[in-house]
Order: structure tokens, then sequence, then C-alpha cells
């Protein structure tokens, strides 16, 4: 049984319409942010969930972790089924599940002291016997995510820390109730260069260490490959494809995907890929495109491709994609 | 034809002065790109926003900036508007926050052109805007539109216009992609390189990721904590690599080269740049640092053709700072 | 604006008009003012040369080497009065303040954070109240209460805990979009530990901000009141009481039972606007996190 099964999750935003709108009788539209999307997570393994902004790759992690009510579809995770639980089950639950956001000055209240912010859901679980337990704890949590000396980093605010060091107590604060489940959402997008390979080093690590099973978001293709066992590419609200990071880099199917691949710059002048660059942006999601919804972009466009939405085709091994290019 | 001579940017601050760009040198030639390349506080924008002398008050510019041999320091503000947008002008980061929501597209236009050619007539002023927007793919009729009406790659287009509206020699680029998708980012690119050829004009393209500049510069000046730790031809600095950050940095960018599954990074993080290490900035984190590394700041040493600003070049040829 | 409603705030913006920006020195002259009234009512007894509430000395006498500040027509001694006012305008001040603190903060918490029908309802509620003029509504209430510290303090709140309500309800509906409230809730906090927790802290500068611009407000409006009679029961000295007093015998002279009530609340009531407006920019989160 995997770790994490979502199955056809769905999250439709109503869209503000004013007063007088509603008087009129024009109907209510909707932000189809997620619109059916399914996969399944083994234990121990990472899902690299790749996207452009408004591709519902954010959502999507909130959908699961139920920060935000799915419109449809279900999430099990470690066989409870999320969207069964009351308030009060889900609260407990969140012992198991976690989030690190992309934005750690956001994420971390501005009056609360670092060591007091990773110790808070020790608090909340009632893990460890005492304060003096739980203060040893995050001691020992902030010397393993690298905060040392840990009793002064205890002491200090978000204001006080580099941006690195804030998304380090970021992660310490989502480890250590050791979950088994943690979304990553662009969790290393807003670090330098420099940084960022040092903050991934350390996901990797905790991950191996403690066993997480995890949803690595990510807009960017290339950090995906290092902490990534499997990647699925979403556009739109839906997953085009998913397949092995060796999959997707070497041999991509689906046109979007493709593009994608072929828009990273390379930190190499003398590389001139062929570039696939399709036209115009990502269409409004309140009104997406009939049929397979990359169609007005592809480069291989074909008739079908307007008026039905494609299915899910093994093209091999764990590698799906969804496009009519592959259909018998 | 623009030539920065030991330029230093200082900022006066609560914690004490700030070098922000200290002791800077480079050239960008005619219808060269120059790619100034560093992490957040290397110092590159600012080095970017000094040329053109957009800097708050608490800033202390020295050293030279000549455009054309004409020294940009000396020049009071009004000599400097002037300048900017006509001979120099500039694209940013976040073209939402640098156009003004509540004015017309054209409106922008006719005020940049305005200013600068005072007197001239209103068809060619617009006619001038239309062929701007066509040249970065933008339909003309769209002018009458509002910023927001545009999406995020459009408003970067409109960004671009502007600044090539008056058709100026220099346009200094900061981080104009950062904010976009990687598709989008990829569009942007294209019309900046079709841009550079069709206008014939020098740019500098301030950016964080080395590999935005891989396609777009002839040269690529690398910058750390205020100093410029490297300036060579584009492949020079790809492939051959003379500076430790240089090279480190090279490392630790993700590629899409799915054998090197090696995750390499730089230990540790940079300084604080009102209280700078005394020798080379990038020693505490350098795998290579020597003694003299702590104690004195490297001169620039030309090797093969690229400057580097390191110690381990001494015994290559002769410093010249 | 919610600040507008306060003429506190008002004053204060004028006064630094005139000092130009110089923050700094308009707050430390109003705490020196401020603690100079504080210290008056601490040590009354001891400061006060006369009892404040005995005929001393002739009825009117002006001021001498005996009375610096003269007597009033009951022979009191206007000094002692002045001082032993501090008392009663600094007691209602904090009192009512604090109640009004009381009422307004958790109530502005809860509908900010709850929202819907709760919201609804008590936003309703407090902007009727917020949409009377102030002192005609502390007036109404004092009337209805009668006279005494507590009743007064208690009209004054009235009057301003919807100001408290509408500051806080329009912070927290702001910061409970905040990330690090989601984050609170993705650790799996409870409701009311993110709103002790993560919300409150966050509010706290803005509370603070208006409580003291509150304070100001709130002598006013206490001096307002027994102006009107409606203030504490005499004999107890009260500068607003004797400035409706002393107002009597203008045609007879006699200035001072007039001239020094009047300028003890002028002065206090400048010191706490003073005060204020340095507390505002140095707390106000608006002005503070502008990098």
């Amino acid at each position: 049984m995997a770790m994490v099964e979502v199955r056809n999750l769905k999250k439709h935003f109503p869209v503000k319409r004013t007063f007088i709108d509603a008087m009129l009788g024009k109907p209510q539209l909707y932000v189809k942010a997620v619109d059916g999307v399914s996969f399944d997570i083994e234990e121990g393994e990472v899902l690299g969930l790749v996207g452009e902004s408004g591709s519902g790759k954010t959502t999507t992690g909130r959908l699961i972790l139920r920060l935000i009510e799915a419109t449809e579809g279900s999430v099990k995770i470690a066989g409870k089924d999320v969207y069964a639980m009351s308030k009060e089950e889900i609260r407990r639950f969140r012992k198991e599940i976690q989030i690190i956001f992309q934005d750690p000055l956001a994420a971390l209240n501005p009056y609360m002291k670092v060591g007091d912010a990773i110790m808070h859901p020790l608090k909340i679980h009632n893990i460890g016997s005492s304060d003096k337990e739980r203060k040893r704890m995050v001691y020992r949590m902030l010397e393993r995510v690298n905060l040392t000396p840990p009793d002064e980093f205890y002491m200090r605010y978000p204001k006080e820390l580099s941006g690195g060091q804030r998304q380090r107590v970021v992660i310490a604060r989502a480890l250590i109730t050791r979950p088994k489940f943690v979304v990553a959402d662009e969790a290393v997008a807003m670090l330098d260069v420099s940084i960022r390979s040092q903050l991934l080093k350390l996901m990797l690590d905790l991950k191996n260490e403690f066993n997480i099973t995890m949803l690595f978001i990510t807009h960017d293709l290339a950090t995906t490959k290092y902490i990534c066992d499997r990647i699925a590419v979403m556009y739109l609200g839906k997953i085009v494809e998913v397949g092995t990071f060796h999959h997707i880099y070497e041999n991509p199917k689906h046109p979007y995907t493709q593009a994608l691949i072929s828009a990273v710059p390379e930190p190499d002048p003398k590389k001139k890929k062929k570039k696939i660059i399709p036209q115009g942006e990502v269409p409004n999601p309140i009104n997406p495109p009939s049929g397979c919804r990359f169609h007005p972009r592809c480069y291989k466009v074909m008739d079908i491709c307007s008026k039905k939405e494609p299915h899910f085709v093994e093209v091999e091994d764990e590698h799906k994609v969804s496009c009519f290019l592959y259909e018998k | 034809m623009l030539k920065i001579e030991d330029l230093k940017i200082h900022y006066e601050s609560k914690k004490g002065l700030v070098k922000a760009v200290d002791r800077v040198s480079f050239e960008v030639g005619e219808q060269e790109t120059v790619g100034l390349v560093g992490e957040s506080g290397s110092g590159k924008s600012t080095l970017g926003f000094g040329i053109l002398k957009i800097l708050p008050k608490t800033a202390r510019v020295s050293g030279k900036i000549l455009l054309n041999n004409d020294d940009l320091v000396p020049k009071t503000e009004k000599e400097m508007q002037k300048i900017r947008g006509k001979e120099i002008s500039m694209i940013f980061q976040d073209p939402m926050t640098s156009l003004n929501p509540i004015m017309k597209v054209k409106d922008h236009f006719l005020e940049t052109i305005k200013t600068h050619i005072p007197g001239i007539k209103e068809e060619k002023a617009v006619e001038m805007t239309e062929n701007a927007l066509k040249a970065v793919g933008i339909n003309p009729s769209r002018m009458n539109e509002y910023p927001f009406q545009f999406s995020g790659g459009m408003r970067q287009r409109v960004m671009i216009a502007l600044a090539l509206v008056l058709n100026p020699k220099l346009v200094i680029a900061d981080e104009p992609t950062t904010s976009l998708d990687v598709i989008v980012q990829a569009q942007i690119l294209e019309v900046l390189k079709n841009l550079k050829k069709e206008f014939k004009m020098s740019m500098i393209l301030i950016t964080h990721d080395l590999g935005v500049v891989a396609e777009m510069a002839d040269k690529i000046a690398v910058m750390y904590a205020g100093h410029m730790v490297e300036f060579a031809e584009n492949e020079k600095i790809y492939y051959e690599p003379k500076h430790p950050y240089t090279k480190a940095l090279l490392e630790s960018i993700p590629n899409t080269d799915i054998n090197d599954l090696t995750l390499k990074y730089i230990p540790g993080s940079p300084p604080d740049l009102a209280d700078p290490p005394k020798g080379c900035r990038f020693a505490p984190r350098c795998p290579f640092a020597k003694d003299i590394c702590f104690e004195k700041e490297p001169p620039v040493f030309e090797v093969e053709g690229s400057k580097v600003k390191c110690w381990l070049y001494k015994g290559d040829e002769n410093g010249d700072g | 604006m919610v600040q507008d409603k306060f003429m506190s705030y008002k004053l204060a913006s004028t006064l630094k008009e005139l000092f130009g920006s110089s923050t700094g020195i308009i707050t430390f002259i109003g705490l020196i003012i401020l603690l100079f009234y504080v210290f008056l009512a601490a040590f009354a007894p001891y400061l006060a040369p006369y009892d404040p509430t005995k005929s001393v000395g002739l009825s009117l006498s002006p001021p001498d080497h005996k009375h610096p500040f003269g007597t009033d027509n009951l022979g009191r001694d206007v000094l002692s009065r002045v001082i032993y006012g501090a008392r009663i305008a600094l007691v209602i001040a904090f009192l009512s303040v604090a109640v009004a603190a009381a009422i307004g903060v958790p109530l502005g918490l809860i509908s900010g954070y709850i929202g819907g029908i709760l919201d609804r309802i008590l936003t309703l509620i407090m902007d009727a109240i917020y949409s009377f003029p102030g002192l005609i509504l502390a007036i109404a209430i004092a009337a209805l209460l009668g006279p005494g510290i507590f009743n007064i303090a208690i009209s004054i709140a009235v009057v301003y805990a919807p100001t408290y309500f509408r500051v806080i309800r329009s912070q927290v509906t702001s910061i409970k979009n905040e990330l690090y409230v989601e984050g609170a809730r993705a650790i799996g906090a409870k409701r009311s530990t993110i709103l002790l927790k993560y919300v409150l802290p966050n509010v706290l500068p803005s509370v603070v901000v208006v409580l003291s611009m509150n304070l100001a407000d709130a002598i006013m409006t206490e001096a307002g009141l027994s102006f009107l009679g409606l203030g504490i029961a005499p004999p107890t000295p009260d500068w607003g009481f004797d400035l409706s007093n002393g107002r009597r015998f203008i045609l007879s002279r006699a200035w001072w039972a007039l001239l020094y009530p009047g300028l003890a609340i002028i002065t206090v009531v400048l010191g706490f606007s003073m005060f204020s407006e340095g507390l505002n920019e140095f707390l106000n989160p608006t002005v503070r996190e502008k990098r």
C-alpha cells in the first residue's frame, strides 16, 4: 500500500461576483485550480510536482494536507482517509503530516523566538514529558540542521537570521515531531544558488535519516533530479506526465514537458539546445481550453486535441503520459 | 563605450559604512553584452543602479564611470536625468511596480519621449511608441490599455519597449526575467537577443542565474560581496573558471545533465558588508585559502585574458592593482 | 483612518508639522509632561500646601505668596485643587482606557478571526456606537449611570471601545491570512492557541498606540463631563468641575480660578498627545515595516 494515495482531487475556488451580477442571474464562475489529480507516493519516496505558476501545484500540496478543503476527491495518508476525519482528528494527525513553506520569513511568527517556534509542535502534540526534555529535543534538532551553537539560536528572533538560517528553522519545526509525510512547497526557491544547494543537501539527508515520504513542489525542474525519485508535471490543474527523473529528463513525451525542459537556461554556452518554446502564456483557469488544456500552445496539436480529453497511457514502465500522440 | 574605473559605492547605515561595491573596474564595448552575475548582497544591482546614479541619499560614489569618455560621477541630478532613458536606460525586475498602474501604457511612452525630445509632435511620438511595441512583439493597438491588463510576460515586454523607445546606446537590465516562469523567461530572453541585434546596442545584464547569461552575454563579470572577483569572456568563465568562487558557483547550480547527480555546494554564507573580512572576502569559504588571503585584499591579476581578483594567481602575471 | 477619531491624533499631527519631523523631541517633551503629572498625582498629599476640599483663605483672593494660584469662591486653594485634580484625571483616564481595551480587544480578535455572522453583528453594533458623537454618548451614559469614578470611566470606555474593536479587527483579518498563521494550523495548533500565540502578539503594538492616544481623549472627555456637572460629585477636586465653577466668576475678574485648571487640562492633553505620536511612529507596523 502506498504511503500517500491521492484520487481525483479537485479544488474549484468560487470567483467573487458582485451583488448586481448575482441579481442579474450571471452564473457563479469557478477557478479550477486543481481539476482531477491522482497519484501515489510510496513509503520513503520523494515525488516531485513540477509546474509553472497557475498550474495548481501549491494548491495540490495544501489539499493533500487538508489545509484547505477539497471540492472533490480523496486523500489517504498511511492508510487513513484525511477527508473522513473530524476537525479534531485531523488536528491531532498533523503530527504525522507537515509542510515546509517557500517563504520562511512569512512562515514564522515574528514575535516568537526560534526555539519556541520549534518547540511549539512538541507542546501541541504532548511529546516529551517536561519542558526541560522538550528543550533538549529542540537543541538536538537545532544542531541537526546546523544552527549551532543551539543555545544561541534558540533565543533569536526570525528577523535576526539570514534567509538560509530561517529556512533551517522552518525545516526543524516541520521535522521535530518526526512526521511520516512532508510537503515541501518551493522550499528552496527563494534562496541564493550557493545556499540553495546546501539546503537541498540537508533535506535529502534528513529525509533518509528519518525515512520521510515527501511531495517536493517546485517550478525548477533542475533541482528535482537531486532529491526526487519520480516527477509529476502539472499544467493548468492537471497532471500531464509522470515518470522517474530519467524518463522525464531523457525521454520527455508530453510536448509541455519537452518545452519545460528545453526552456531551462543551461550554464553552458556551447550546449545550444533545440528550444521548443510555446507561444503565449498559461491561459485563465476560470475558462480552461477544451480537450487537452495545452492544445492552444502545443506545437504538435491535432484535431482531436481540442475535442476530447486525453487519458493516461503507459509509454514505458512507470512512465505515464496524458497526450493523444501516444494513444492508440 | 562604457568604462568603469575603481568604482566604490558605500552606504552609511546604522551598522556603519556598508561597502556595497568596492573598487570595481570593467568595460562594456559597442554592441557588447556584459553579464553581471552574483548572489543577493553581492552588489550587482547596486552597481547597475550606480551607473545611472539612482541611489539612496546615503550612498557615496567615488571612482569613474566613463560613458564615451564623459565621466558621470561628478554630474548633477539634472544632467543625469538627460542621460537616463536617452543614453542609458534600465529594465527593472518587477514590471508591475515600475509601471504606474493608473497610467495607460501609451502615456508611459509619451511621457518618456516628451521629456527627452521637447516639442516633438504627438503623431511622431505615437509612431515611435508603435514601433517600439512592435519590436517586442506586442500589438500596438494594446497601447491604450492599462498595465494590469497585461500578463506578467507581456508587462515585461512593455518595460523593454519603454527602455528602447529612444534608442539608447546602453541598456541595463536588472534581473529582467527573475519573476517570470521558465517558459516566459525563455520568450523574453529571445526578445532581448533579437533586439540587441536590431537596435545595435550594448547591454549590461544583471542576474543571479549563470544559465541566463550563458546564452546572452559576450563577457561575464562575477561579483561576490561587493568585489568583482572575475571578469572574462563568456566561454572562459564556463570552461576555464579561475576564481575559486566562480568555480564553486558553477558547480553548485543545478543543471539538466542526469549523469551529474552529486549535489555540490559552497559551505558557509556571504559576509556582512558592514563588517567584511579583512583580506579576500571569499577567503572564509574558500577551500584554497592561504594565510595571505585573510590578511591582504588581492589585486586584480590578468591570467590568460581573464581578470581575476585572487592571490592564487600571484606568480602567473603581474598585478595591476 | 480610525485614528482620526482621536482629537489627540490631529493635535499631534499639527505639532509635528510645527516642529518638522523631529519626532524624538516631541516624544521626549511629551514624556516629561506625562511624568510630571503622574508625579503630581502620586505625591499630591505631600505636594499640595492645603487640603483641597477645605476653605483655607478668603473667597476669590488673587494669587499671592500664601496662595500662588489664588483661591476659589469657597476660599479653597486653587494650587492644591489643581494638584489633587491630577489624581482624578489620571485615574479615570487609565481606568476608562483599560475598560475600553478590555471590551474592544477581545471582541475585535474574535470577530476578525472567526468572521461570519458574528462578525457582521459585532461590526454593526460597534459602528453604530462609533458614529455617535463621543461626548454626547458619554453624557447620555453618564446621566444614566449617575456620578462616581467607576461610572464615569465606563461611560468614557463605551465611547472608545469601538476604536479598539475596529483597529484590532482590521488587523486580525489581514493577519489571519499570513503564512505563519497557516503554519500554526499546519503544526496542529488549536484555534485558541493560534489566536493567543500567533495573532495577539502581532496586533499588540497597535493596541499600545491606540491606548496612548486614547488617554489624552479620555481626559478631555472626563473634563467635559464634569464641566457639565455629570462628573465626580463635589467637593472632590476635578479640573473640569473647577473650570465650570471658575467660569461663573470671570466677570468678577477672578481669572485664576479658571486659568489654572484650564492650563492643567491643556498641558496634560498635549503631553499625552505628543508622547503617543512618538509611540505611534515607533510601534506602528505600517511605519515600522517600511524598509
